[in-house]
């Protein structure tokens, strides 16, 4: 029942913040001078083409740009409450539409990622806390900061190079071009499978080396309080000791901060995404904010919004659940 | 099987007989009156013979894709002869293909232009790779009268949209009538292109196939135009009435509906977006070789279009190729990599780097093929006459400091350094395959030397500072000067050997990346001193599209815009220019409505001698190696091409023509 109530109150104030950010994605996409008939211009120019003003004049008027600021922030409200998110510029297509297609893909990289996070960054940070200052915390540190340390586009480059140069793996995105449009098979499975080690690696790098260093930097101020030594006193066996209490208060910071992750792998992944022609999220938001296609951009911020406002809601339910100590209030 | 044979060879030189009668060239060749009755002669002698031949032949003369005869076998299309217009133009190919298979391309955005778009796209008429010669495409003749004033388009009779649907002389009414003078649609009225003084044009249906578009006074540009597939007012020839009829309020009472279910308020808006000519929406009814299917944000696929009225000289429908595979790939370093390694069918290499693609030349199975890039100058300088500061106006209108400028710049060096020394140091001015093109522009102070680049600045009375690095402006400040610049196909690096070389005499110049919004709002309303951009759009056929030339003050490096407005408005906007650019300005305007060659070469002359003598646009090198890698196994790509604007890009090297000698391995 307390539970219930939370999570109500929540979402509650979860709508409200997406109601904030609505209208200041709206107003930060028109900031920049021009809108969106303006920066398409500029790409016709670049690609040689011309365009007379009284073309402009009746694009702008069919797209209702032609309108103020708030009229505009106003119909969208009204139409997106409604569920409608209206039509991308640059695609010509509805958001709707755009984001259903690549949600899927951006759901499967962030979790497989939040994953390999997890599964890389919590054992080897225990393993380096529990043997400080030794030849392999200090491997484990280089390690986590070269991975920090390094641009995701250019690692992304790299890896692309050598997945193509040894295993003939072709470059850009999570297909070969002749299994897109075709029925999942094995072939098709595979050709995915090999694809897949680069964008996870390449998104993962920077979460993990940051993840080691927080399990190991928290799970050494717990090993160094009193009831550690008191157990060890008592003549608990070592790994019992460690797994059962220390690591599992050490754990709190992480799955706190794993609503934050959420958004993080959604927005993070962007300039990797575009390296590496993924078809996520990141790179249709980026193009929308570069060419101020408004309703695309708003589209793709309020459910990355949402997303992490649930990621967040998740993470704090699992911490109350994990440490008894913690109340929901 | 020699009694076939021995037909289409018939047919074939009957019909390229009759391709060569129609042939224009532009401005060279007068179209007296007692030629153009020759051409009728031709042409009624050939359609005489040929109705002949059809009538007795059905399924004979053509052959078609294997893809599209299974689906004639399962009748969900009429056989070939059926679909094609009674005289399909023949397109003549080095080797008869084999057809099916994929074609492989990248584009930075979904819709975006690819290497291989030009494909898509087709007009009434088509030019030559020089963009000179004019024949008809998908009319089967363009007629005009003595002075220019009427054109009459002859639509290849039967011509059909790749739904089946006849495409007629209605389609093109449809588009002037209910699109163009659409008060919702076009709150302003059709393009001013469209008029001559001050009346629009009259578009007249003649007959079933025949259109005529008549003017008030010359507009001989028309053909040009005619024969342009970029030139977005050739859309004339793209809207299919009977698919925009769906979206149009006053043909279907529910158009607001539908508007709304694709996400949309009002019709105009769901209009507007499947009015799309360049890119058009999947599903809407085309007449180029390959229709889109299918539209991700990831991809696009493309397929043939079995309507298409194109075969090669043994009857075979064009193209050959069954599909073409369009990936989206934002990032121009993964379009690079994609390229080197092989992940293209066909597409353009960064110079700088061949060595990286002629090492990858085995393992990722591809061949380079040296083609020409007929820009005319990679990257061409010019500095804003409409200056708002008095003083940078009056030095950069000093046609001594433009003369010093060019002067200033190591050609050579930038040639041997950044292009193998295989591209042309020289000015920047039109093709010199131009009818009324004077070698003397292209070396019109496009020597080096310093001295008399100092001198010049010197005779200006522009002194030295106290340390002799610095220019002095006369009001004792620093000269400084800013180039707005954004990045395009050319090496960047050019930029710093310009700045260096400039340097030398005296001038403080700051390089300023900046984004190419950025960068055209900067320009437009004229807050910048110094802009540059490629020469591009320098064919013989380019050059006579109105307006177009990038040496129109408000064109890409828009050099004099207050001058521009002031002409434009006639007077009520922006700066009077001096007596010299209104002259030249008039000299423009009488250029495009010329009433005969000898005034189109004459006033053509005039146009290009004063534009290349003004120095306004300041060239460096150009006609740069455009080397492009071509997977094993493609064949029919030319060995040599030069393309630019003028030739449509990717229309110059014949998609429809391509095809692989083992189409099974590139599905």
């Amino acid at each position: 029942m307390k539970l219930l109530k939370y999570v109500i109150k929540r979402l509650s104030w979860g709508a409200l913040v997406l109601l904030f950010v609505s209208f200041f994605s709206f107003l930060i996409i028109q900031l920049p001078p021009g809108d969106y008939l303006s920066s398409y211009m500029a790409r016709l120019e670049k690609s040689g083409m011309s365009v007379d003003n009284k073309s402009m004049v009746a694009l702008r008027h069919s797209y209702g740009l032609d309108q103020p600021f708030l009229v505009q922030y106003g119909k969208w409200f009204y139409r997106f409450i409604q569920g409608d998110m209206g039509v991308s510029f640059i695609y010509t297509e509805k958001v709707e539409t755009i984001i259903k297609e690549r949600l899927p893909a951006t759901l499967m990289l962030s979790f497989s990622s939040l994953l390999v996070i997890y599964l890389i960054a919590i054992p080897v940070g225990v393993f380096a806390a529990r043997r400080q200052y030794s030849l392999w915390d200090f491997l484990a540190a280089i390690l986590g900061f070269i991975g920090m340390a390094v641009p995701g586009f250019l690692l992304a480059l790299i890896l692309m190079w050598i997945a193509y140069q040894v295993f003939g793996v072709s470059i850009g995105g999570l297909q070969s071009p002749q299994f897109m449009d075709q029925p999942m098979t094995m072939g098709k499975f595979i050709d995915l499978i090999k694809h897949l080690p680069v964008p996870i690696i390449v998104i993962t790098m920077s979460g993990t080396a940051a993840l080691i260093r927080t399990m190991r930097a928290t799970l050494l101020d717990e090993l160094g309080k009193q009831y550690v030594t008191t157990a060890r006193a008592k003549g608990l066996a070592e790994n019992k000791l460690i797994y059962k209490y220390p690591v599992r208060a050490a754990m709190n910071p992480i799955i706190s901060s794993g609503g934050w992750l959420v958004p993080e792998l959604f927005s993070g992944e962007t300039i990797a995404a575009i390296v590496l022609g993924l078809p996520t999220i990141g790179p249709i938001l980026y193009r929308a904010l570069l060419g101020e296609d408004m309703y695309l951009a708003a589209g793709c911020l309020m459910i990355l919004s949402g997303l992490t406002i649930i990621g967040l809601l998740i993470s704090d339910i699992i911490l109350a659940i994990s440490d008894p100590r913690i109340r929901l209030e | 099987m020699t009694h076939k044979k021995d037909l289409s060879r018939r047919v074939f030189l009957s019909r390229s007989l009759m391709a060569s009668a129609n042939i224009v060239l532009l401005g060279c060749i007068s179209r007296h009156p007692e030629k153009k009755s020759r051409t009728r002669e031709l042409s009624t002698a050939g359609d005489g013979e040929l109705s002949n031949q059809f009538s007795a032949t059905d399924n004979a003369v053509y052959k078609e894709a294997p893809m599209l005869a299974k689906k004639v076998a399962a009748g969900e299309l009429p056989p070939v002869d059926k679909r094609l217009p009674k005289k399909p133009f023949i397109r003549i190919v080095n080797s008869i293909g084999t057809y099916g298979g994929t074609l492989y391309d990248d584009a930075e955005t979904q819709g975006g232009r690819f290497f291989l778009d030009g494909a898509l796209i087709v007009a009434p008429q088509e030019t030559d790779n020089e963009g000179k010669i004019i024949i008809p495409h998908m009319c089967e003749k363009v007629e005009h009268n003595e002075d220019y004033t009427i054109f009459t388009f002859y639509i290849r009779e039967g011509l059909r949209w790749s739904d089946g649907v006849e495409f007629t002389a209605d389609d093109i009414i449809w588009w002037w009538e209910h699109e163009q003078n659409n008060k919702e649609l076009y709150p302003e009225g059709p393009r001013n292109t469209w008029k001559t003084g001050q009346k629009y044009a009259v578009f007249e249906k003649i007959s079933k196939w025949v259109f005529s578009i008549s003017f008030t006074g010359p507009f001989r540009p028309l053909i040009n135009m005619s024969a342009h597939e970029y030139m977005s007012f050739a859309s004339f020839f793209g809207q299919p009435a009977h698919y925009m009829k769906q979206f149009h309020i006053d043909f279907n009472p529910k158009a607001n509906e539908l508007a709304r279910s694709y996400g949309y308020q009002t019709w105009f808006q769901l209009y507007k977006e499947r009015e799309e000519y360049m890119r058009p929406h999947a599903g809407k009814p085309n007449i180029a070789p390959w229709v889109r299917i299918s539209t991700q944000t990831t991809h696009d696929v493309y397929e043939r279009n079995p309507y298409y009225a194109e075969v090669d000289q043994k009857g075979n429908q064009l193209p050959y190729i069954d599909k073409i595979y369009m990936s989206v790939v934002e990032d121009r370093k993964l379009r690079e990599a994609r390229v080197a390694t092989g992940g293209v069918s066909i597409g353009k290499t960064v110079l700088s780097q061949i060595f990286i693609y002629k090492r990858n030349e085995k393992i990722a199975d591809f061949n380079i093929k040296k083609w020409k890039i007929s820009n005319a100058s990679e990257c061409m300088f010019s500095f804003n006459l409409n200056h708002k500061d008095p003083i940078l106006r009056e030095i950069y209108n000093d046609l001594r400091f433009r003369k010093a400028m060019s002067v200033a710049i190591n050609r050579k060096k930038i040639n041997d350094t950044l292009y193998f020394g295989l591209a042309k140091e020289c000015q920047a001015t039109i093709d010199p395959s131009v009818s009324f093109f004077d070698p003397r522009w292209q070396t019109y102070f496009s020597h080096y030397d310093i001295d008399e680049a100092n001198t010049l600045l010197d005779e200006m009375g522009l002194k030295w500072d106290s340390n002799k690095q610095y220019r002095l402006r006369p009001d004792g400040k620093r000269l400084k000067t800013v180039v707005l610049y954004n990045q395009q196909d050319f090496q960047i690096e050019l930029m710093e050997f310009v700045r260096q070389d400039w340097s030398k005499t005296g001038m403080d110049i700051i390089l300023r990346e900046t984004d190419q919004q950025f960068r055209r709002q900067r320009c437009m309303s004229g807050e910048h001193d110094c802009t540059c951009w490629n020469a591009d759009s320098v064919e013989e056929i380019a050059t006579y599209l109105p307006w177009v030339t990038k040496w129109n003050p408000n064109n890409s490096l828009y050099y004099a815009m207050d001058w521009w407005y002031w002409y434009y408005s006639e007077g009520k906007d922006g700066i009077e220019p001096p007596d010299i650019w209104k002259e030249q300005f008039n000299t423009m305007e009488k250029w495009y409505h010329a009433k005969n060659d000898e005034q189109y070469q004459s006033l053509g002359y005039q146009v290009w001698d004063f534009f290349s003598k003004q120095l306004v646009c300041i060239g460096t090198v150009g006609y740069a190696p455009m080397p492009v890698v071509v997977k094993n196994g493609l064949k029919n790509v030319k060995d040599i091409i030069k393309m630019g604007y003028g030739t449509v890009w990717a229309k110059s090297y014949m998609v429809q023509t391509f095809f692989w000698d083992d189409p099974d391995n590139h599905n």
